[in-house]
């Protein structure tokens, strides 16, 4: 159903010339100075199907330009989805997360692993997942028809490497993803019960990086690292 | 550069689609309609979804939906908001408590849905003696960006009270939720000792108890409500009919099933509007940043005696009232005096009444002696006009460096400070890609060929496996599959015309098939022979052995003299498969 919804929103967007024009006008304005602009005009080429983490890295930059840094850092955490190696997106992350007032600490242990596993696209791992099992699956086939040593030594290695392209692939897709992580846009109290009236249980920053639990009408139930759970307006978080 | 944007944060961000709706009245007469107005902004492509069926009410768009378009201009930044109000009729049919489910509605490629309704539908406005209700709003139009109140009192007569015979009250007030075109302010809770609460809107909300007050002649047990907003757009802003009501015991209840007498008393507030002007372009000063209000501020920092690159606190609190939540502090690395400080980072609190700001900065030579006054510009609503508040600038003694000590190697500090411009610049997009899906079903298909490649080695290994493992049931089985196919081909044969030349045909296969099961002796070795006596000499049972001798005689007949009909032939095939087959399944060994 989600697939034939998506392919009804491609149909119905612009074609894919008239997206890059958009694209080609929002980095000409950019260049001019006009970030205003240019953020209205990355933004409509999103909405016209079109992403990217060159996208949303030019979006941050305008973001950015425009002085509103909470967002700026949402769509820099965007664009490491895409881009998870690239310096450049690193480098404003650094950048925005010091302008909302957030230092950036030494990496610990669990922050080094962490970068690991998220050093590569899903794209990157589905490819690498697939040219694994094709790897794997020849060389079983090989040793079928003309069984030797070393095609059984380099069908365990393939199926090695296949168990790990599959663990990563399976962390991205049901570890990665299942926790939505947002972006505070700005400060917000963070309430006990999804209603205005509920109790205060903490402020959150703009440019503070939360977990998304849940969403009940326009409220969203966040985790804040170290400092627990609570409700808030869903405009006040970007999901990264 | 900075206020029009904290301005255009308080208003819906362009793009960004959201979906309100309010429904007026709340409560109504029998007779009387309410509209639900249903607002759709930033997005053009609305589809509204099927209305609910509400017993008891009739629901019914009025019209195609009103559009509206709204373009503001601030300080070079233009923002366009397009609007879609969609009106629905509701009609009671009876007097009663009535919700109005959520609706769905598609815009902008997403689904929302509106916020659930309650509509109270009486008989008559009867109680306007008993209670009172005032609903008041600021006294003159107010400035986009200022805070303003909404305050409603309300009190049943204190006779009626004293009595007990009051029960239920009920606020109907929608601008209580939200206000459109304004933000509305958390609300700080009433203290304990006053706190009451009652049905605000069809929730439970609490109210401040203030006591008797007298209206005219008349005493009343009064509560208060109140709610304060900031102004996002320049125009004019509706407040909706307010009503209150509660329920007059006239025969309490004795129990369970009896809940007694009571009729439903009302009185009402009428509507108004706030008018909001926007701020004036004339005289804005330098570094405004959105604050409206009446503030005063302070500055602190400590140490005062520090090193050149020691980092040292400044805070900065903005006391007053006005929107402090909304308002931008300065931004002191741009702001001119600061030249000589290096800023690290700063944090933001926000307390009753105050706003603070601790900037974390560091001395960048000794000559940065004093923290200059830090201006804080704001507009004053009462009197119309721009203000500037000042800190007072504090004294520093900045020691050098000690020699051979350099600045970016100082301890304690949390990492390199940011340079003005030390964004990565934005880069062109040379390639435009659909935003990423699911899995694309060629991926699934992808992954599915090598093992079935795999699977595919695996039944050929197996295959062979067989065939070295018994090569005469091998070769027996690749016999009686050979010569099922030419059968199958005989059998097409024998519908149309040639019976002579088709019997041929089948002697041939079947001595086909004798010599490939031996494996010993071509198809020529199985002809004119005693097949009876060489299938005897290869262990055959003797009766399938006569078989095929009498099967092969009969074909030789058939070809030869010609003495067979299309349906013997037919039946001479027959016999030669069923022959094949019993010598397949029960055939002697060799």
């Amino acid at each position: 159903m989600n697939g034939f919804l998506g392919a009804c929103l491609l149909l119905l967007a612009p074609p894919r010339e008239e997206t890059g024009q958009l694209l080609e006008q929002a980095f000409a304005r950019y260049r001019a100075g006009e970030y205003a602009v240019a953020r209205d005009l990355y933004r409509e080429a999103i909405r016209s199907g079109a992403d990217g983490g060159e996208i949303r890295y030019d979006l941050g930059n305008c973001e950015a330009r425009t002085g509103n840094w909470a967002a700026a850092l949402a769509q820099y955490r965007r664009a490491q989805a895409y881009l998870p190696r690239d310096a450049d997106v690193r480098h404003n992350v650094d950048v925005a997360r010091r302008k909302l007032g957030f230092a950036t600490p030494p990496p610990g242990l669990t922050d080094t692993l962490e970068g690991l596993l998220s050093a590569f696209t899903r794209r990157e791992l589905l490819g690498a997942s697939l040219a694994a099992e094709a790897l794997f699956f020849g060389l079983l086939a090989l040793q079928c028809l003309r069984p030797s040593r070393a095609a059984r030594g380099l069908s365990a290695g393939a199926g090695v490497g296949l168990f790990l392209c599959l663990g990563l692939l399976g962390h991205e897709l049901f570890v990665r993803s299942a926790r939505r992580r947002a972006v505070v846009l700005a400060e917000t109290p963070a309430r006990s019960e999804p209603r205005r009236e509920r109790e205060e249980l903490f402020r959150l920053r703009p440019g503070e990086e939360v977990r998304i639990l849940d969403s009940e009408g326009e409220w969203v139930r966040i985790e804040a690292r170290g400092r627990g759970m609570g409700w808030l307006p869903s405009g006040t978080v970007e999901s990264v | 550069m900075i206020a029009p944007l904290i301005l255009l944060l308080l208003s819906p961000h362009q793009g960004e689609v959201t979906v309100s709706s309010e429904v007026e009245p709340t409560v109504l007469k029998l007779g009387d309609d309410a509209l639900l107005r249903i607002r759709v902004s930033g997005a053009e492509d609305v589809e509204l979804g099927p209305l609910p069926e509400v017993k008891g009410l009739a629901l019914r768009r009025t019209a195609p939906p009103s559009r509206s378009e709204r373009i503001q201009i601030y300080g070079g930044v233009r923002s366009r908001s397009v609007s879609l109000v969609y009106a629905i009729r509701a009609t009671p049919e009876a007097e009663g408590e009535y919700d109005i489910p959520p609706i769905r509605v598609t815009a902008g490629g997403r689904t929302f849905e509106t916020k659930p309704r309650h509509l109270t539908v009486v008989r008559d406005f009867r109680g306007a003696s008993l209670a009172f209700l005032d609903v008041v709003g600021p006294k003159r139009p107010v400035w986009r960006g200022e805070v303003f109140r909404i305050e409603a009192t309300f009190g049943i007569r204190e006779d009626i009270v004293q009595a007990g015979t009051a029960s239920d009250p009920a606020l109907r007030a929608a601008w209580a939720d939200e206000l459109r075109d304004a933000v509305r302010l958390e609300a700080s809770q009433p203290s304990p000792d006053v706190a009451q609460r009652i049905d605000l809107n069809g929730r439970a909300g609490l109210v401040s108890r203030i006591g008797a007050v007298r209206r005219g002649n008349a005493g009343f047990v009064a509560w208060r409500l109140a709610a304060s907003f900031v102004a996002s757009f320049e125009g004019r802003i509706l407040v909706g009919k307010s009503f209150f009501a509660f329920k007059h015991i006239l025969r309490p209840g004795f129990g369970l099933f009896d809940e007694g007498e009571r009729e439903p008393m009302f009185a009402d507030a009428p509507g108004f509007e706030v008018e909001v002007k926007d701020l004036p372009e004339e005289g804005k000063p330098e570094g405004f940043g959105g604050a409206v209000g009446n503030f005063r501020v302070e500055a602190s920092a400590s140490p005062r005696d520090v090193k050149v690159g020691e980092s040292l606190r400044l805070v900065f609190t903005i006391v007053g009232e006005g929107n402090l939540e909304f308002l931008e502090p300065p931004d002191l690395e741009r702001a001119g005096g600061f030249e000589r400080f290096r800023f690290f980072g700063r944090l933001e609190e926000k307390g009753e009444g105050k706003r603070q700001v601790v900037y974390d900065l560091a001395p960048l030579g000794e000559d940065a002696t004093a923290i200059p006054s830090i201006l804080f510009p704001f507009f004053d609503p009462e009197a119309g006009t721009y203000r500037t508040a000042k800190t007072d600038s504090i004294p520093l003694r900045v020691r050098p460096l000690p020699p051979g000590e350099r600045l970016a190697e100082l301890p304690g500090t949390p990492g390199p400070a940011v340079a003005k411009d030390d964004l990565r610049d934005a880069k062109p997009v040379f390639s435009v890609r659909p935003a990423p899906g699911g899995f694309r079903p060629s991926q699934g298909l992808a992954a599915a060929v090598p093992p079935s490649l795999w699977l595919g080695a695996l039944l050929l290994r197996e295959r062979r496996r067989r065939r070295e493992r018994d090569p005469v049931g091998w070769r027996r089985r690749r016999a009686a599959s050979a010569f099922r196919s030419r059968a199958s081909l005989l059998r097409a044969k024998f519908g149309g015309a040639g019976v002579p030349g088709a019997c041929a045909e089948l002697a041939a296969a079947v001595a086909a098939y004798l010599a490939d099961r031996d494996g010993r002796s071509a198809p020529e070795a199985w002809i004119g022979v005693d097949v009876a006596g060489l299938l005897r000499e290869r262990g055959e049972p003797e009766e399938i052995a006569r078989g095929f001798d009498a099967l092969l005689a009969a074909c030789d007949r058939a070809t030869f003299a010609g003495a067979v009909d299309r349906g013997e032939a037919r039946a001479l095939l027959e016999r030669a498969v069923e022959l094949v087959a019993r010598l397949e399944r029960g055939g002697g060994r060799r």
